[in-house]
């Protein structure tokens, strides 16, 4: 188990070291980029890139002195605001995005796998009719569609939630974004966990629990649950990227405070530095939930620990 | 359970055989028809209708769509008839579509098929340079080179192909390391053919079924990515217009004039759905054991 | 057609001694697009205690789809009708509670494919030790010490680390081995193996089949052991039934069937088994495939491919009983003169 974990740390660091490399030198080389020679940029800030960025040493020096100082857990300062760094910005966005995602994917895991489930054991049930339309809708409306549609329904129509905004983490505030973030996965999550367990409890091994005599809820339980969720625990990591764009869409839509309109600003304003930053904490963010799921499933599943 | 000996059928080629079950498939043919029509309004339509997309019409400001004027989808903030507005979006939505899937596939099908032909070294590298390509959020890297090159509808295309050529690299790699071991690839290298020719007039031809289908599929997933750029105002750019741009737009006026929300929506919804059913209706007429 | 031997239909007959399991008129249904296909036709036998009934036929034959309907294991499409009478009590679509009470503990089956039929996330140990944690309301350290004692007898090497380990970890024969293991603790009164040496080397189907016969006699549980192997069959069998085309075909004791034959299915059937001392004469192949259960012939399913049909096979042939000796044998062919 050790030595698998450390074999796939050994790939992950390479991929995440290429890709801010690409990223950076994307940002600090492109015609019309920010140090471009041209530009015009107000002299305090400047003197902060020039300090911060290393922009007199060469390109290679630069790029490992970046690296140096993302090692320290420093994502660099604002290309707009002179006062203020990265870190400072995240630091006050973090806990509002992590605070809706969480609590978004723990409400979808537990409401998918439960719906899917129960579809699963109960064919062509309502359940199970329900569960398909769900995720039929939710792969064909994008969430920003969706979005909307939920405000136009509960907050202008029927007006018993707020249309937008966030006010220290009151629950008003949050419950349409976590909606959202959740029926989108949900859709997901249901429709692979209802595949995943008609196939689990049409196995040969299913069969043999039957045939010893064993009671629904021990076959269930015991037997089924565990190979039915591998195909949801692997759908998990690429469910995280495709959270960071439902996290962007939904932050917009909502004016909420998070990672995500950060990112969404900082493009707008052509904060470099700011998108660069940002696009790095969040690449490591998603490496590291991939690098868990590849754990999670040697884990669950003792054949693939070979 | 073997059955008895069927008569013998007629020899058909494999393309009319794949015709005739597309045919068959209800859902798919009503797609294609879908889509046919909503490309020709979008491309016909303007110059039909009697309002320009950008022309603002003070007399009819935030008009409910209605048959009982001349603006049948109603009109926005400044005036601006919607109908007109949603086609001339879907013009550039559907280009966008288009285009960058053609050099998304031809990105995808020129790596994969190097990859897969060449093999050893230069494939590993290859396709592990595409693995972490995968591992990279591509909506943050598409708004980053937004970020920095700007919001050119080339340059917008430019960004979201950087993102879309992989699924077929890895299909067209695979396709072609089954097709090297063929025999007939054998027979091109004998007779002193070179590697690129091969590469080009013997494998690529026969992938072209799989590719087709490919293609089908990333129009959409695409326009969506077009979609959520635009949306988050990163993508086309005023006074051009998008489905994206459209939807944003509407989203703003939702408690005064939610039609211009809608509309866009259901259309851009509606498209890629067919899309998706026309995508799996050419992969279960040319490969029908595929379900 | 005039017809001078006395026939009468099977089920009616009351056997002399008492049955341990008895099956009366099993019929099974599938419910397909193509409309109701039937898989089992008509069929009936019935098992002493310490007896073991070889179940002979090719693919198709509807052999395992009767297994499975005795055993209520049937696909969600399929409907058995019919009578499956355990120790006098009627188990053919019991309600699942109901059932488990017999299946597992008193009927105990053994599939065909060891590599699948064992659940590769959980360990040997759980999945042993739950049977009789739930049929005998045994303690887990009871149940552990049970298995334990069956792994021993059934000559399984290292038990406590084959406890501990996966079934991946094993080879088809172990595994085959573990799962008649499993399906033995409870001690059942019948044991139902379904092509338990198909899918294993012939080395390995011998101990296999040696280890069946010593648990028989130690036990005196009743085996019904379904296969296409006629050598099987012949080692190990009192009764043989053959089927074909989901009918009996014929049914008689073991040496009955083999030198008695009186069906022509069987009988070539036999014949085209190669032989060691006839090694170079061509290979008696039956002409013909088995019938596709959606092109079922009229009447008897074999007469496509007999040699014998004539027009009378258009029907089908009720089973017909002949007295060898003291045991009953039945057969279903309309040409009732001498052996095949």
């Amino acid at each position: 188990m050790f030595a698998y974990t450390f074999r796939r740390l050994l790939i992950t660091i390479p991929t995440l070291l290429v890709v801010i490399g690409v990223v950076y030198i994307l940002l600090f080389s492109a015609p019309g980029g920010p140090f471009d020679s041209e530009r015009v940029v107000p002299e305090a800030i400047q003197a902060q890139l020039m300090s911060k960025y290393h922009l007199d040493q060469p390109y290679w020096k630069q790029y490992l002195l970046y690296i140096w100082q993302l090692l320290q857990g420093d994502l660099g300062v604002s290309y707009r605001y002179a006062d203020w760094s990265v870190n400072e910005l995240v630091a006050s966005a973090l806990p509002v995005s992590l605070a809706i995602g969480g609590l978004a994917i723990a409400l979808s895991l537990v409401i998918g796998v439960l719906l899917g489930a129960l579809a699963a054991l109960y064919r062509n049930s309502f359940v199970d009719y329900f569960v398909m339309a769900l995720g039929s809708v939710g792969s064909v409306v994008p969430s920003f569609v969706l979005g909307p549609l939920l405000v136009l329904a509960f907050a202008i129509g029927l007006q018993w939630l707020p249309s937008g905004g966030w006010d220290h983490f009151s629950w008003p505030f949050m419950v349409l974004p976590v909606s959202l973030l959740t029926l989108i996965n949900v859709s997901t999550l249901a429709r692979i966990m209802r595949a995943s367990m008609v196939e689990v409890m049409n196995s040969n091994y299913i069969r043999t629990a039957r045939a010893k005599g064993l009671p629904m809820h021990l076959i269930v339980f015991r037997h089924a649950l565990r190979p039915s969720l591998l195909p949801v625990v692997t759908i998990v990591g690429p469910l995280a990227v495709s959270s960071i764009t439902s996290a962007l869409v939904t932050e917009s839509i909502f004016s909420i405070p998070g990672l995500g309109i950060l990112v969404v600003n900082g493009a707008a304003n052509r904060d470099y530095t700011l998108v660069l930053g940002l696009v790095v904490l969040i690449t490591t963010m998603v490496v590291l939930v991939n690098l868990c799921v590849d754990l999670m499933y040697a884990f669950l599943d003792p054949r693939s620990r070979a | 359970m073997p059955s008895s000996t069927p008569a013998a059928e007629p020899e058909r080629s494999p393309w009319r055989d794949a015709l005739l079950r597309f045919r068959r498939n209800k859902a798919a043919v009503t797609s294609l028809v879908f889509l046919v029509c909503v490309t020709a309004l979008c491309v016909i339509g303007p110059w039909l209708l009697p309002h320009a997309y950008d022309s603002t019409d003070w007399d009819a400001l935030k008009l409910a769509p209605s048959l009982n004027h001349s603006h049948w989808w109603g009109t926005d903030e400044s005036g601006r008839d919607l109908l007109v507005r949603c086609l001339v979006g879907g013009r550039i939505s559907l280009m966008v579509g288009i285009l960058t899937t053609l050099t998304s596939i031809a990105l995808g099908v020129v790596w994969g098929a190097t990859a897969g032909y060449l093999g050893g070294v230069v494939d590993q590298l290859m396709m592990r340079i595409v693995d972490i390509m995968y591992a990279v959020p591509y909506l943050l890297i598409a708004i980053l080179l937004v970020t920095v090159l700007g919001r050119d509808f080339y340059l917008v295309v430019l960004a979201i192909t950087a993102f879309s050529w992989m699924d077929t690299a890895r299909l067209v790699r695979g396709q072609t390391m089954s097709l090297r071991k063929m025999e007939f690839v054998e027979a091109a290298r004998a007779m002193g053919v070179t590697t690129p020719r091969i590469v080009f007039e013997h494998i690529v031809p026969n992938l072209m079924g799989l590719v087709l289908v490919y293609a089908t599929v990333t129009v959409p997933s695409v326009i969506l990515t077009e979609s959520v750029l635009s949306f988050l105002g990163l993508g086309i750019q005023e006074p051009m217009t998008s489905w994206g741009v459209l939807i944003h737009d509407g989203a703003q006026m939702l408690d005064s004039a939610a039609w211009l929300l809608i509309l866009p929506a259901l259309m851009l919804s509606l498209t890629l759905y067919s899309f998706n059913y026309l995508g799996d209706g050419l992969r279960d007429a040319l490969d029908p054991k595929d379900r | 057609m005039a017809c001078a031997t006395r026939w009468t239909r099977r089920t009616a007959e009351v056997s002399t001694h008492s049955s341990l399991l008895e099956v009366k008129n099993l019929n099974v249904h599938f419910q397909t697009p193509e409309g109701e296909l039937q898989a089992v036709r008509d069929l009936s036998f019935s098992l002493r205690q310490g007896e073991t009934l070889g179940v002979v036929g090719e693919s198709g034959s509807g052999k395992s789809q009767t297994m499975l309907a005795m055993m209520g294991l049937l696909a969600n499409n399929a409907r058995a009708e019919g009578q499956v009478l355990f120790k006098g009590d009627n188990i053919l679509n019991l309600p699942t509670a109901q059932l488990n009470r017999v299946r597992g503990p008193r009927l105990a089956m053994v599939f065909q494919d060891p590599m699948t039929s064992l659940n590769p996330f959980l360990k040997i140990e759980r999945q042993m030790t739950e049977v009789l944690q739930t049929h005998q309301n045994a303690s887990r350290g009871q149940a552990r010490a049970a298995a334990l004692q069956m792994l021993e007898k059934l000559r399984i090497a290292d038990p406590l680390r084959c406890f501990n380990s996966y079934p991946h970890q094993f080879s088809g024969g172990m595994r085959q081995r573990i799962m008649i293991a499993m399906a033995l603790l409870s001690q059942p009164d019948v044991l139902i193996a379904d092509e338990p040496t198909t899918a294993l080397d012939v080395t390995v189907q011998a101990q296999i089949v040696a280890l069946l016969r010593q648990l028989q006699q130690e036990h005196g549980t009743s085996i019904i052991m379904v296969t296409h192997d006629l050598g099987l069959v012949a080692s190990l069998s009192d009764q043989v039934m053959v089927m074909y085309g989901g009918r009996v075909m014929e049914h008689a004791q073991a040496d009955d069937i083999f030198y008695n034959t009186r069906h022509p299915y069987t009988r070539a059937l036999l014949e085209s088994v190669p032989r060691l001392e006839h090694a170079d004469d061509a290979l008696l192949a039956i002409p013909g495939m088995p019938p596709s259960l959606r092109n079922m012939p009229p009447g008897c399913p074999f007469a496509p491919r007999c040699a014998r049909a004539d027009n009378d096979c258009q029907h089908p042939a009720p089973l017909r009983l002949v007295t060898d000796g003291a045991a009953d044998h039945w057969f279903a062919c309309h040409h009732t003169d001498a052996p095949a």
